[in-house]
């Protein structure tokens, strides 16, 4: 539609210059004007057809509210009137000018003087014949008193009156005589048509202009030789006398112009219109390209706010999914995209804020689970301790044997279920972080002293420039024996099989944050793993409550702290990684 | 020989250049047309003729010969355009075809001239096929498109501007050379 609107726009342009140049004096396009008016007329409707169509559509959008159509049409509206404005005034200014200037070139005065010379010239060319007709008169005369007139006779009263040429003619236009001055002596001269001679024989005589300013004028005199003697043949004379060249040329200048000026005053209701309409080709069509312009323009302009009003009212309604980013480096695209991102923090801020809620709830699942496992686990642990006790006495060896291993395994199975509910009530109770500046390097050094001498060696490279973080040592220290132990148990197969494995606990300050990493090179996380390690009951060992990661999690984040989980890759030696960020104590940050 | 056309329905009153009557008749050289015309430019064209406004007129025969089954075939043809001007400082008027011209103290006279197709030749001897039935049709016409751009303008609002030419148009079938 816009292509299509483009094209007619530029058609119509094209058909309104050559409407001008045909308007302007060139002879190209000049005699297919009514053509080329009506082909502008086509061009000029099409668009407007073209642009009606487009109005409708953005109309019928308006009335239904279309969401986007309000601000296109108040987009369009101002750009338009942009348009339409400043365009009606320079059509109102050039229509002002051109008539003006056309009722200008007009004035009574220069065509009665134009007229005047006309008849000047023409009461000049009447004396010359006038005065011809008398000459011709006074020959004719002569002519007719002789007896026998001929050459010799016509040659002298030629030579008398000064005439440039004579011929004595038959009634019937036969040539009797002729007699002709200068270089043209010899020659035939131009001989009368019939009607002519037969004016020439019944009247007196008659003059003429003959010849126009290209050949040259020509002053014609036709005369009758009325001889008294009746058995004479009639005879007609004819004398030619050319006008000066000066006086043509001058006569020629005043008709040309005269007949200009008659042509222009003819015309000039037809060049007005012709200016008038051309003018008007040019002003519709420059609208029409305006107006078209303006709804490309806005369509342009209110895309990247429909596209963010779009994105609002999806956030509104809980979709936070990447939106379409307008690729421009001005505002617009500048606002897209921090709208984007501010998407994405909500997004992210909405995931935290359902990992939070998840933990809390298996919080309490935790925490009502371990009272109600706990409750029962002591007196089972007493009632198979008593029944060794009481028992072991009363039977046989074999039997007692028998006893003490079984009680032995409820003494055993108890207290390691006892253990379990802790880590759930651990989990569950986990109190408030009391945050203070905290040396996490000497915390690391007296946990790492706990490990010394176990069966793996764990390597610490620790920052000595490390900033205090703002932390609870006693959480603190749970994180890294949880993270220590996770680490011991990845590498325990290694160890078992008798290869060297290795663990290592780094620190060090990375901008506002102080990193804590600890890295082992068993079998790293397993991928479906990696997704929700820090999730309750999310364990790789057979032997876990799953409840280590996350109870690290919960702590780190409640110090308003991160934790990333990595496999190292096999070009790092393998295994895995995990990052703790702490803040710093002089951020001031003191946690949730 | 001769076939005569007939006269269309006149239209006496206003502008319009009529046909009245045209021939086909054999020349010395094979064939030529006779036509007569009656010319009224109207009250518009005869003031912008007396203000020196040339007019071209364009006389068109053209002999055809029917087909059924196609278009019809063009035998022969002839276009003469023809120059009507005034020439104020002689008072006269002046009807050119080409180089050549001829001068006439009245309109009526040169518009009678120009009406006025005398002899003009068409088709070689041979070029018309004898005896069989051919369509002949004649116009003489104003050719506003030499126009200047403002009457031209003009004449496209204007009515009085305007001058129908009417074709005649008629059967005939030429004869054998009398000779």
């Amino acid at each position: 539609m816009i292509t299509a609107l483009a094209l007619a726009a530029a058609l119509g342009g094209m058909l309104v210059i050559l409407l001008a140049s045909a308007s302007a004096d060139t002879a190209l396009f000049a005699r297919h004007i009514p053509l080329l008016i009506g082909l502008n007329a086509l061009a000029a409707l099409l668009l407007l057809g073209l642009l009606a169509t487009q109005l409708r559509r953005l109309w019928r959008d308006y009335r239904q509210g279309v969401f986007g159509a309000r601000l296109k049409s108040r987009l369009l509206i101002m750009l338009a009137s942009m348009a339409v404005l400043p365009g009606a005034l320079v059509y109102a200014v050039s229509m002002q000018f051109a008539v003006k200037s056309i009722d200008s070139w007009f004035d009574v005065r220069i065509e009665a003087a134009l007229d005047g010379g006309l008849d000047l010239a023409r009461s000049v060319f009447e004396t010359m014949q006038a005065d011809l007709l008398a000459k011709g008169r006074s020959m004719a005369y002569d002519l007719a008193e002789a007896p026998a007139p001929g050459a010799v006779l016509l040659n002298r009263l030629r030579e008398q009156t000064g005439v440039n040429s004579a011929a004595l003619l038959t009634a019937s236009g036969r040539l009797v005589a002729s007699s002709r001055d200068g270089e043209l002596q010899g020659l035939m001269p131009a001989l009368p048509d019939p009607t002519q001679l037969r004016q020439a024989r019944l009247g007196s005589g008659s003059a003429r202009v003959e010849g126009d300013a290209a050949s040259g004028f020509v002053v014609r005199a036709l005369i009758p030789v009325s001889s008294y003697r009746l058995e004479a043949e009639p005879l007609i004379l004819q004398i030619e006398q050319p006008v000066p060249a000066a006086i043509a040329q001058s006569a020629a200048l005043v008709e040309a112009a005269q007949r200009d000026y008659q042509q222009l005053q003819l015309g000039r209701a037809g060049l007005k219109r012709l200016y008038t309409l051309t003018l008007t080709f040019a002003l519709l069509l420059a609208l029409f390209a305006a107006i078209a312009l303006a709804f490309f323009l806005a369509g342009r302009l209110a895309k990247p706010l429909l596209m963010l009003a779009e994105g609002t009212r999806a956030v509104a309604a809980g979709d936070l999914t990447p939106r379409a980013v307008l690729e421009t480096d001005d505002e617009l695209g500048v606002l897209t995209r921090s709208f984007n991102e501010m998407t994405q923090q909500l997004a992210q801020a909405r995931i935290e804020r359902e990992a939070a809620q998840r933990a809390a709830v298996w919080g309490e699942v935790a925490r009502r689970l371990a009272h109600e496992i706990k409750n029962p686990l002591t007196p089972i642990q007493l009632s198979a301790e008593r029944l060794q006790m009481k028992l072991s006495g009363k039977l046989a060896a074999e039997d007692a044997a028998m006893l003490k291993r079984a009680t032995q395994t409820i003494v055993d199975q108890v207290e390691a279920m006892k253990a379990m509910v802790n880590d759930f009530r651990d989990y569950a109770r986990l109190p408030p972080p009391k945050l203070q500046p905290l040396d996490l390097n000497r915390l690391v050094g007296e946990v790492l002293e706990l490990y010394a001498g176990g069966p793996v060696g764990i390597a610490a490279e620790l920052d000595p420039l490390l900033p205090p973080v703002a932390a609870d040592a006693d959480q603190l220290r749970q994180v890294l024996h949880n993270l220590i132990k996770n680490a011991s148990e990845a590498v325990q197969d290694k160890v078992g099989a008798g290869e060297t494995a290795r663990i290592a606990v780094k620190t060090h300050h990375a901008g506002r944050t102080v990193e804590l990493i600890v890295t082992d090179d068993g079998p790293g996380f397993p991928p479906e793993i990696l997704q929700h390690a820090f999730e309750p009951y999310v364990t790789t060992k057979p032997k876990g409550t799953g409840l280590g990661l996350a109870i690290v999690h919960k702590i780190v984040t409640d110090h308003g702290g991160s934790i990333t989980l990595a496999n190292l890759s096999a070009a790092e030696g393998g295994g895995a990684r995990v990052c703790v960020q702490l803040p710093l104590a002089s951020a001031g940050n003191k946690g949730r | 020989m001769l076939c005569l056309g007939l006269l269309l329905a006149g239209w006496a009153w206003g502008a319009g250049i009529q046909p009245k009557s045209a021939a086909v008749v054999p020349d010395e050289r094979g064939w030529a047309v006779n036509a007569e015309f009656d010319v009224h430019l109207g009250a518009r064209f005869e003031e912008a003729v007396s203000k020196g406004v040339p007019l071209n007129f364009r006389f068109e025969v053209q002999i055809k010969r029917k087909r059924w089954y196609w278009i019809d075939e063009h035998l022969a043809g002839r276009v003469v355009n023809y120059r009507l001007s005034y020439q104020a400082l002689t008072r006269q008027y002046r009807l050119a075809v080409g180089s050549l011209y001829q001068n006439f103290d009245t309109l009526e006279a040169a518009l009678t001239a120009l009406g006025h197709v005398s002899r003009l030749h068409i088709a070689d001897t041979g070029a018309l096929p004898v005896g069989e039935p051919l369509i002949a049709a004649v116009r003489l016409s104003l050719d506003q498109s030499q126009l200047p751009k403002p009457l031209q303008v003009d004449a496209l609002a204007n009515n009085d501007w305007q001058v129908g030419a009417g074709i005649l148009s008629w059967q005939f079938v030429p004869t054998p050379e009398p000779q």
